[in-house]
């Protein structure tokens, strides 16, 4: 029986992979959270401006 | 927003912990497979994405079918929220399959039936997106949504049960491997765990993004609706 | 639907006839093309009705009919090919069960696509 190949570099390949798309979706998420905040504050400004 | 207690944020911290930790065994206590070496190491991670994403595309058929019932435009957005995390999960399970078969199969890609279908799942919940994308209208979209959902989801038997109807090279986890089976292995307790530990993780994690991603959709939707309400 | 059936299935059945008259082979093509209108005509009902209904159903379509593509093809080949009965079975099992699942799935969400 030969020895465990040396395959390290596709593991690396493989965890980045993960860590790196799971990093960019929260990040999406971060996005789209801190633009609905703008939004909202927006929109709470205009109807503040409707009313007086 | 809330000054209430946030069981979202212990939710966020669990998952985080859950993940350390599932990395952490993944790296220095799991022991190297004898064969495949590192790379093997790669298929904690890979069975939890595709487990999530399973788990994920379930829930949204499971909601597109309470939508179809109650029309209550949550379901809708849960609908949406978890294929969008699924559509994540599945893509990172296909991506690391495949830099794992590089080296075992020598083949990045293979027309293997469980590859095949996974890969049909994606692509049906891609359309799935692209569907929503061209109804303007939010109930009929929510409608539409959950029947594709459902129709879509009707796919992913065929990817559970490819791998015993047909000869297949894809190793099981579970169950006997066929003969024809490459990269399979044996896992000794010290996989087991780190195995278990990492489902848990990844179940963890995708439970706490799509919460996230529910209560983004909820928001989005109440600022349409403001929107509608200023503009008239 | 029925009405799509019986306009695909002639057609269907003279190409085929072209080819080889085998039975095992219309009925490879009955079960592969009951399933193709049963998922084409909900899921064309859900494109029209959107706004960019022209790229849309070919998108919406193609992912949930490969298996049944694949299985008819797989399925006449092994007709065509002359293959023992046993290689044949599990492809036409796909094609029934296929046809089976969406046909009742198709019928049970029809109403929420017509509904206005």
């Amino acid at each position: 029986m030969e020895g465990p190949a040396e395959t390290t570099v596709y593991m690396i390949a493989g965890y980045a992979v993960i860590f790196g798309v799971l990093f960019l979706y929260i990040t999406s998420l971060w996005v789209r959270h801190v633009n609905l905040s703008r939004d909202e504050a927006t929109l709470r400004d205009l109807e503040r401006d409707d009313q007086s | 927003m809330k000054k209430k207690f946030d069981w979202l944020l212990v939710l966020d911290i669990v998952a985080g912990v859950g993940m350390v930790v599932a990395t952490g065994l993944v790296f220095f206590y799991a022991p190297m497979e004898a064969t495949m070496g590192n790379v093997q190491r790669v298929f904690y991670f890979h069975v939890a994405n595709a487990w999530v994403g399973m788990l994920a595309f379930t829930l949204a058929m499971i909601s597109g079918i309470i939508y179809l019932r109650n029309k209550r435009p949550v379901w809708d957005i849960v609908g949406l929220a978890s294929v969008e995390v699924g559509m994540v999960f599945m893509l990172i399970a296909i991506v690391t399959g495949s830099i794992w078969a590089r080296p075992i199969w020598n083949t990045w890609w293979t027309w293997d039936p469980r590859l095949t279908t996974t890969t049909i799942m994606e692509l049906v919940f891609a359309s799935y997106l692209l569907l929503r994308q061209g109804i303007e209208e939010p109930e009929r979209r929510a409608r539409f949504g959950a029947v594709y959902a459902i129709i879509g989801f009707l796919s992913v038997p065929l990817t559970f049960f490819s791998i015993r109807i047909f000869r297949t090279i894809h190793p099981v986890v579970v169950g006997a491997n066929e003969a024809g089976a490459q990269g399979a292995f044996d896992m000794t307790p010290k996989m087991g765990l780190t195995f278990a530990v990492s489902l848990i993780a990844f179940t963890i994690l995708f439970a706490a993004l799509t919460w996230h991603r529910i209560r983004l959709g909820k928001r989005a939707a109440a600022v349409e609706e403001q929107k509608m309400r200023l503009a008239q | 639907m029925l009405l799509t059936v019986a306009i695909v299935l002639p057609i269907y059945s003279i190409l085929y006839n072209l080819n080889l008259l085998l039975l095992p082979l219309i009925g490879v093509t009955l079960l592969a093309s009951w399933g193709y209108v049963a998922v084409g005509t909900l899921l064309a009902t859900m494109a029209v009705q959107a706004r960019t209904r022209d790229i849309l159903l070919p998108i919406l379509l193609f992912p949930v009919v490969i298996p049944l593509l694949v299985a008819a093809v797989k399925a006449s080949s092994a007709v065509l090919g002359g293959l023992p009965l046993e290689e044949l079975t599990p492809w036409v099992n796909i094609l029934i069960g296929y046809d089976i699942i969406f046909t009742a799935a198709a019928f049970m969400v029809f109403e929420y696509v017509v509904e206005e």
